[in-house]
């Protein structure tokens, strides 16, 4: 093994035994380049419009390309983003988008549960209506989970959010 | 329900109905992404199911007799395993339940040791589920790694849906409602599962019942899983 | 709108995240519909109702499905067989379907047959191969085709035999060794009726069991085992009794309240005594002996039953007078008095036993409805829909020597049930298999028999699979159990109607006019088409379970019964040079090995012995002691027919002179779950049947045991507390 791979190697065995970083801008290069900034701040869209799933289920979903389309075979139609979209529609084919927001797969979140708890979106997702590149900025740390639902008098069960 | 306050959840167990047909095991293996280890390993005593049939000889030919018990986590009032962790991995929540954090556990197995009804299972590997037997695997739970301690948790995550879903449907649990996937699987309904704090609820009528007694009662670990004896010979 | 099917399709699509702990696990990408189906909820997990095919009980299933995976199956709680219940096997159905050895497209034999060597191939490919030598022989010789099949049922049948009806071929086989020939002989031979009895344990106060093994692996053991738990405290203030006549100390004699340990082949003879003294003592004076009596009954008197039992004549007397007083009660017989030579004759006693005794349609008695009345809209094909459980075993044999004589050509081996590993060896089921010169198997695994195929096209899972069934027992008739795929197909495989229909149409004719449906569920849906609930309802619902059940069916009178002719049985090998009866049963966990590679059941503990991942051979601790046997031991089974080792289990209920062993382990070649462990014990059995009904008689020979050296230990279940000291029995 040569010396500029053996390197490789060891330095992405560091990245992957580091806890995610809370500020994830290295994950940039989605498959289409979605600005919340435009949907969100720019065009008055409710969160909800598009992540469908939030006060139904523990995942607050990622909209489908069908969903995208509704608006976009009118809106913006040939917007060079737009067209990456329609080409998929067309195609049947799904996008596979670069997760952002990283919870372990000991935590369980119920996102239904906080957004009809009147939790704001950004109250976890902060300034994401404003991104135009999506990052998590917050990062989600047991403590801060626990500030929060200690404030309120919400379960601090350990079972409550852990699997 | 007419009682104020929180749940305490609690199982029977008739052991005049059970028949030691052992579904409970596999249903529980299945739900709780419990793995499979090897005849080895099995023969190290490391076999990892949370409940388990013992079968007691009570007297041999000509004349045998047996009784089958089934064993989960007694999640007890008292529980031995709980002040000997010396990293606070398990504990007892406000539900009665005697629950694991895999996260903190260390693996001293010191809880294991301490346990009266030997109901914990130690990872010692990292279990493979091998392709595409994953596929299987209940995304509701973790898989626990190497080095961790498991035990039954009375199915606390079908326990969260049931709760999650009344609470959507902005009501109380109904007794009946949460169902460990033992209790729902076996065929003659030898176990029960309820809310001991509901003086109404099945389990509670159970637990009543004059045939009760406790694993090892005289332990003082107060287990929330009560039996119903076995009724042999009379009947008729 | 989108449909469930392409439901099923999108799923696939579907982001999922990965199970294994850690966050570096993480899957990194996020893969959303492209088109959602309705009504869908991502994360949340949905259900899909089908049935059960792991044992022929037929019971009715829910499949929690999330993200277009199945989870975990529970009991269907409408479905009248089982009603939410589930067994152990039943709840390792899942495994099957996950299994990392399923065959994942067609497989052409690339070695010798039997080798198990196979090159993957498309099917296409697999098609190519398979069609000429159907449409070669459909000119030349259509009756040179062979199907050989497990025991299908529903409309899977209808097609499979409108298949080889329309191809011309009369030779189609199906062979279940889980079958009931011997119930079906005794009901007839007593009641006048070849149907299962159903029996209403639930409500019984006394219940006899005669070698019953109805709690584990007989008739339907979710059904008996929830009428179990309702006889034993399902009443305020009746306890039901149960008590227990057999040869070998099983689980289900384990939860008897009394058990009357009886030499092997003597069940009936038991039951006849009982008969005997509830007559002479005139305990239920409303029952009338009749014919009986003077046809026989009258010289079986305990005394003789007691020299022929080993049981003190009391035992009957006893029993007699706590039946009578004891009403309603009921009498079961099970799978070891019915594999005897005399099986039939056994079980026709307990079915003479139940009609004096007058618990014919009585709540807590048996009684025979008309099941199939509810298929009547099917005409002929109701028989076909629900087929008599028979084992099949007279039509394999002439099958098997019509091979030898070279007059198959052609074979397809539907999911067979396994015939190279559950028939003894003087069958030469295997031997025969090579006069056939071509093999295609339709099959999920490679196994025993499978291996000496040369095409194997491989089969959906049940759980991927459309279809229905029909339970032979548990219900009124009002059980048509319907099947719906739950997951997508996960493997590039296909369903066996599927795969017949398809062939119909290439081969054309009246064989394509026979089966002019395109796939299997529009057949199914064309079939149900009409009924008053909507098929697509009805699939929500598992199937059709509010008919109106059928009616009892009348009985002959009394004076109509006659005596079963009296039948001995069979044991090969003298006493002198094997002095141990052998018995076999069906293991409770892998049956008769058709579930030895799913490793949940392998590491089920045994009931009794608490052993897992091996066979073993359970020996009276007083007879393993002259002999020098210690717990866990090599012991050499040997029979007239061949010797296998096994490892001893000190077994306290069973009699000095009765080895038993579990089937199911000692697989050649069914997967690494499955392989390597232990010996086979049907090696050791005569192709020894039933006088009755011609069904195989697992208990048909006599052993001699000795001390071996054996590799490896059977492992145990391990609890301390709980295992059995050799000297607590020992006086």
């Amino acid at each position: 093994m040569n010396r500029p791979i053996l390197l490789a190697v060891l330095l992405s065995l560091f990245a992957a035994t580091a806890f995610p970083p809370g500020e994830a801008s290295a994950l940039s290069g989605q498959p289409v380049p979605f600005s919340h900034k435009t949907h969100v701040a720019g065009n008055g869209i409710d969160c909800r419009f598009c992540h469908i799933y939030a006060t139904r289920s523990a995942s607050a979903g990622i909209p489908s390309v069908a969903k995208c389309m509704s608006c976009h075979r009118v809106v913006a139609a040939g917007n060079p983003s737009v067209k990456l979209v329609a080409r998929a529609a067309d195609e049947k084919r799904a996008i596979a988008w670069n997760r952002v927001a990283k919870l372990p797969d000991h935590v369980y979140f119920p996102h239904h549960k906080m957004v009809n708890a009147g939790v704001p979106c950004l109250f976890c997702h902060p300034g994401v209506d404003q991104a135009v590149e999506t990052v998590q900025k917050r990062a989600f740390t047991m403590g801060w989970c626990m500030a929060c639902h200690r404030q309120r008098g919400v379960s601090i069960d350990c079972w409550t959010c852990h699997k | 329900m007419s009682h104020g306050g929180g749940h305490k959840w609690g199982m029977a167990i008739d052991l005049d109905r059970c028949t030691g047909c052992n579904a409970c095991m596999v249903a529980c293996s299945a739900e709780n992404n419990v793995p499979i280890t090897s005849e080895d390993q099995a023969g190290k005593g490391r076999l990892m199911h949370w409940i388990r049939v013992n079968r007691y000889w009570q007297s041999g030919w000509p004349r045998p007799e047996s009784v089958h018990i089934p064993v989960p986590c007694m999640h007890c009032g008292k529980a031995p395993c709980e002040p000997v962790c010396p990293v606070y991995a398990t504990y007892h929540n406000e539900e009665n339940l005697n629950a694991m954090v895999y996260n903190r556990c260390v693996g001293t197995r010191y809880c294991a040791n301490n346990c009266p009804y030997s109901v914990r299972v130690f990872n010692w590997f990292d279990n493979k589920w091998e392709g595409p037997l994953d596929e299987q695997l209940n995304p509701d739970l973790s898989v626990r790694s190497r080095g961790v301690m498991e035990k039954c948790t009375f199915c606390i995550q079908r326990i969260r849906r049931a709760k999650e879903q009344a609470s959507t449907e902005n009501r109380a649990l109904r007794d009946g409602e949460v169902v460990p996937a033992c209790v729902q699987t076996c065929p003659p309904g030898a176990l029960l599962f309820g809310d001991l704090n509901d003086p109404d609820s099945e389990v509670s009528r159970a637990v009543r019942n004059l045939r009760r007694f406790r694993l090892m009662e005289h332990l003082g670990t107060e287990p929330s899983v009560t039996y119903l004896k076995r009724v042999k010979g009379g009947g008729t | 709108m989108i449909d469930r099917r392409d439901f099923l399709k999108f799923t696939g699509l579907t982001a999922f995240t990965a199970l294994f702990g850690g966050c570096e696990k993480l899957s990194r990408t996020i893969v959303p519909f492209v088109i959602p189906p309705e009504n869908y909820v991502l994360g949340e997990a949905l259900w899909y109702a089908t049935a059960c095919r792991m044992c022929p009980a037929g019971c009715g299933t829910l499949v929690r499905i999330s993200e277009g995976r199945a989870k975990k199956i529970e009991g269907n709680p409408k479905h009248p067989v089982n009603r939410g219940k589930l067994c152990a096997r039943g709840q390792a159905a899942l495994q099957g379907l996950y299994h990392p050895e399923r065959l994942r497209q067609p497989m052409k034999l690339a070695g010798a047959r039997g080798s198990g060597s196979y090159t993957p191939i498309t099917w296409p490919e697999a098609l190519a191969i398979l069609m000429p030598h159907l449409a070669k022989i459909r000119s030349e010789a259509p009756e040179s085709l062979l199907m050989l099949s497990g025991r299908m049922r529903g409309h899977a049948n209808v097609v499979a035999d409108r298949f080889m009806k329309g191809f011309g071929s009369p030779n189609r086989v199906s062979w279940e060794p889980l079958g009931h020939d011997a119930q079906l002989a005794a009901s007839e031979a007593i009641y006048g009726i070849r149907d299962l009895p159903e029996y209403d344990l639930a409500n019984a106060r006394y219940a006899l069991s005669f070698g019953g093994d109805f709690l584990e692996t007989g008739l339907s053991p979710v059904h008996f085992g929830r009428a179990y738990g309702a006889m034993r405290q399902g009443r305020e203030t009746v306890r039901g009794k149960l008590v227990h006549f057999g040869s070998r100390f099983s689980m289900t004699s384990a939860n008897a309240d009394v058990y009357f340990p009886v030499a092997p082949g003597t069940e009936g003879l038991a039951a006849l005594a009982i008969a005997h003294v509830l007559l002479r003592d005139k305990l239920l004076p409303q029952a009338a002996g009749g014919g009986v009596w003077d046809g026989g009954l009258k010289e079986i008197t305990p005394e003789a039953v007691s020299r022929r039992t080993g049981l003190p004549p009391s035992a009957f007397v006893e029993t007699a007078r706590e039946l009578a007083g004891n009403r309603p009660a009921i009498a079961l017989a099970g799978t070891g008095p019915a594999t005897m030579g005399n099986g039939t004759y056994n079980l026709s006693c307990v079915a003479l036993l139940n009609a004096l005794a007058g618990n014919y349609g009585t709540p807590g008695g048996i009684s025979f409805p008309d099941r199939r009345a509810t298929l009547s809209r099917f005409g002929g094909d109701a028989q076909l829909i629900a087929p008599a459980p028979e084992s099949g075993h007279g039509a394999l044999r002439a099958a098997t020597d019509r091979m030898r004589k070279g007059a198959f050509r052609v074979a397809l081996l539907l999911e067979p049930s396994n015939p190279a590993f559950a028939l003894p060896p003087a069958f030469r089921f295997e031997e025969a298999l090579g006069h056939v010169p071509f093999i295609a198997a339709m099959a999920p695994f490679i196994d025993e028999t499978t291996a000496h195929a040369d095409l194997i096209l491989p089969t959906s899972h049940f759980l991927e699979s459309w279809g229905d069934d029909f339970a032979p027992m548990g219900h009124a008739g009002n059980a048509i159990t319907l099947m719906q795929p739950v997951i997508s197909v996960y493997h590039d495989t296909r369903a066996i109607p599927d795969i017949l229909l398809a062939a119909a149409r290439e081969l054309g004719g009246p064989l394509a006019s026979a089966l002019p449906a395109g796939n299997f569920r529009e057949y199914l849906a064309n079939a149900y088409a009409g009924m008053e609930i909507p098929f697509e309802q009805a699939l929500q619902e598992g199937g059709y379970f509010r008919m109106k059940p059928g009616p009892l069916r009348p009985l002959p009178k009394d004076a109509g019964h006659s005596m079963p002719k009296a039948s001995e049985p069979a044991f090969a090998g003298s006493p002198d040079r094997y002095p141990f009866v052998l018995r076999l049963y069906p293991s409770n966990s892998l049956l008769d090995g058709r579930h030895a590679n799913l490793p949940w059941l392998q590491e089920l503990p045994d009931p009794l012995t608490t052993a897992v991942w091996r066979n073993w051979v359970e020996i009276n601790p007083d007879t393993a002691l002259k002999l020098g046997i210690a717990e866990g031991d090599g012991v050499a089974v040997a029979s007239p027919a061949g010797t296998i080792r096994a490892h001893a289990v000190l077994h306290p209920g069973l009699a000095p002179d009765v080895v038993a062993m579990p089937l199911g382990q000692g697989h050649g070649r069914y997967g690494k779950f499955a392989g390597g462990r232990g010996e086979n014990p049907f090696t050791l059995l005569p192709d020894a049947t039933d006088a009755g009904s011609g069904s195989p008689a697992w208990q048909s020979t006599r052993v001699a045991l000795s001390k071996v050296a054996l590799k490896g230990r059977l492992v145990r279940f391990g609890f301390p507390e709980g295992q059995w000291k050799p000297d607590q029995f020992i006086a």
